[in-house]
């Protein structure tokens, strides 16, 4: 299995600032930003009232099955889209034996629980005795709620659902490595293709942050206090999922590939000093069998608040020394979570093929080594070396 | 009481359309949830639930899975097939076997199959 190697054939994604990747970069070119008030529910109590939603789209024309829409949070409706897409892109063929094979492996970093059917519930219960008391949740709460209610919350939807709605029967798995998953699921989804498990996977993230139970809890660990030299943190939602292919296989179909996956590295650890972040990027390095000068760029999905910055750049000046480095996700888009890794290689990817070089959103140049990280919340690190393709 | 059946029906119809996720206009009185209308098992769950909510009432979990047939044995189970044959004759009965059997019981559930047990339930709570 050694000569098997993994190429991205197609890419889709789904942002506050377009329903398309297409529409998202022609936002990003024409200096838009999604970044307003929150409407998806009141956020005017928090120290950051503002979100970036996506806003005014159907997610019916991308459900083969409409039924199942009443199964989804937000998170799995735009993974599918993204995957949909996905696979137009990369021509992926409709028939059966195409998807009986078809993996899925999406990253997402948790649902909202629904918290607007959940609060409901849990006004029957002004003493919280529900708290301590399993059966009292049970009877109160849990009576009170759609039996359906845990079926959308479970955290292996997004991947289950991209399952469902595409007919893709091959390997269906979920990371959940926080803000870092989505990249890490596309650095899985290589290994099946690797080892041989699977000749393609739709892989990639999903996420929102626009929802009550996150705002709460980046309010309590103080990141909207926070403002760093990148702007501040701005929840956001979203997905991007690439369509991953062996090499050989992508070429009998006669697709020309964005990029090959070279190396990917995944750690945990702590974030502090970049520890986890550098050993991923020597990791990542050391699988793809380059070396540091051989990068053109590096694009790092992290929030922008100080201490992901800082090991950001730490971990650059480390490891990689002078390379390009875009090391703060894109302020206009907010920060999509588990879903901001596999964006930030759609979107360089897109402008990649494009043979677009302007601005600091869109600086990779064909055939480009690019180092795409992302980091999570607990100092989880992935890294994916991505050299992009000539066309032939 | 006049103005209720009709009442009653739409309601239902609306909340079947709602779950199943079909156009208002698809839900008719004759149509089999399962075969005419998408339905998995798990949608069963989800309509109990939203009747219990819209009529305030408990439903308990087999009790619409029954419907009128009486699914203890083959016998009871032919006989209520019999008898439904003889009162449900615009249902399409070509989407079922000849000889149903207990698994194939729900496919005989249809929007009027809800609308009867509800109208039975909402009788007999008014009635006590």
């Amino acid at each position: 299995m050694d000569d098997r190697r993994v190429v991205v054939t197609g890419v889709g994604a789904i942002t506050p600032l377009g329903t398309t990747l297409r529409a998202t970069l022609e936002a990003l070119a024409a200096g838009r930003s999604a970044v307003a008030p929150a409407k998806l529910f009141d956020a005017s109590g928090f120290s950051c009232a503002d979100a970036a939603e996506i806003r005014d789209w159907d997610a019916r024309p991308a459900f083969n099955i409409p039924k199942a829409l009443k199964l989804t949070d937000r998170p799995a409706r735009f993974a599918v889209a993204a995957a949909q897409m996905a696979l137009a892109d990369a021509n992926w063929p409709a028939d059966r034996a195409a998807r009986d094979t078809l993996g899925v492996a999406i990253g997402s970093s948790g649902s909202d629980l629904q918290a607007r059917d959940l609060g409901r519930a849990l006004a029957h219960d002004p003493l919280a005795e529900s708290a301590t008391d399993v059966a009292v949740f049970a009877d109160r709460i849990l009576g009170r709620l759609n039996p359906l209610w845990l079926l959308v919350s479970l955290p292996n939807m997004c991947s289950a659902h991209v399952g469902i709605q595409l007919s893709a029967r091959g390997p269906n798995s979920t990371i959940m490595s926080d803000w870092a998953a989505g990249l890490q699921a596309v650095g899985e989804a290589a290994e099946w293709i690797r080892c041989g498990e699977a000749d393609a996977v739709l892989a990639g993230g999903a996420d929102s942050g626009v929802q009550p139970f996150a705002y709460a809890a980046y309010e309590q660990a103080r990141l909207f206090a926070d403002g760093s030299s990148g702007g501040r943190f701005v929840p956001s939602e979203g997905a991007a999922v690439l369509l991953l292919e062996e090499r050989d296989a992508a070429r009998r179909r006669g697709v020309q590939p964005y990029a090959e996956l070279q190396g990917y590295a995944a750690r945990g650890g702590s974030c502090e000093g970049g520890d986890s972040l550098a050993a991923a990027f020597r990791d990542a390095l050391s699988a793809a069998g380059w070396q540091a000068r051989d990068v053109s760029l590096c694009t790092v999905a992290a929030p922008p608040i100080t201490a992901f910055e800082r090991t950001a750049r730490s971990a650059i000046e480390t490891v990689l020394g002078n390379v390009q480095a875009r090391a703060v996700f894109e302020p206009k888009l907010g920060h999509p979570l588990a879903a901001a890794g596999p964006l930030d290689v759609a979107l360089t990817l897109t402008c990649n093929r494009a043979g677009r070089g302007q601005g600091a959103a869109t600086p990779a140049t064909m055939a480009a080594r690019v180092l795409a990280s992302a980091i999570g919340f607990s100092g989880e690190a992935v890294v994916l070396a991505l050299e992009g393709q000539q066309p032939s | 009481m006049s103005g209720e059946p009709a009442d009653l029906e739409t309601r239902v119809k609306h909340i079947v359309a709602g779950a199943l996720d079909v156009p208002v206009e698809r839900v008719h009185n004759h149509a089999s949830l399962i075969n005419d209308l998408g339905a998995e098992s798990i949608d069963f769950v989800d309509i109990v639930f939203r009747l219990e909510s819209a009529f305030g009432i408990e439903i308990s979990e087999d009790d619409i899975w029954k419907g009128s047939i009486d699914p203890s044995s083959e016998a009871t189970i032919a006989a209520g097939v019999e008898r439904l044959r003889a009162t449900m004759p615009e249902f399409r009965w070509e989407t079922v076997p000849a000889k149903i059997t207990r698994a194939e019981l729900p496919a005989l559930i249809t929007v009027r199959t809800i609308t009867d047990y509800m109208r039975k339930r909402l009788e007999s709570a008014a009635a006590s």
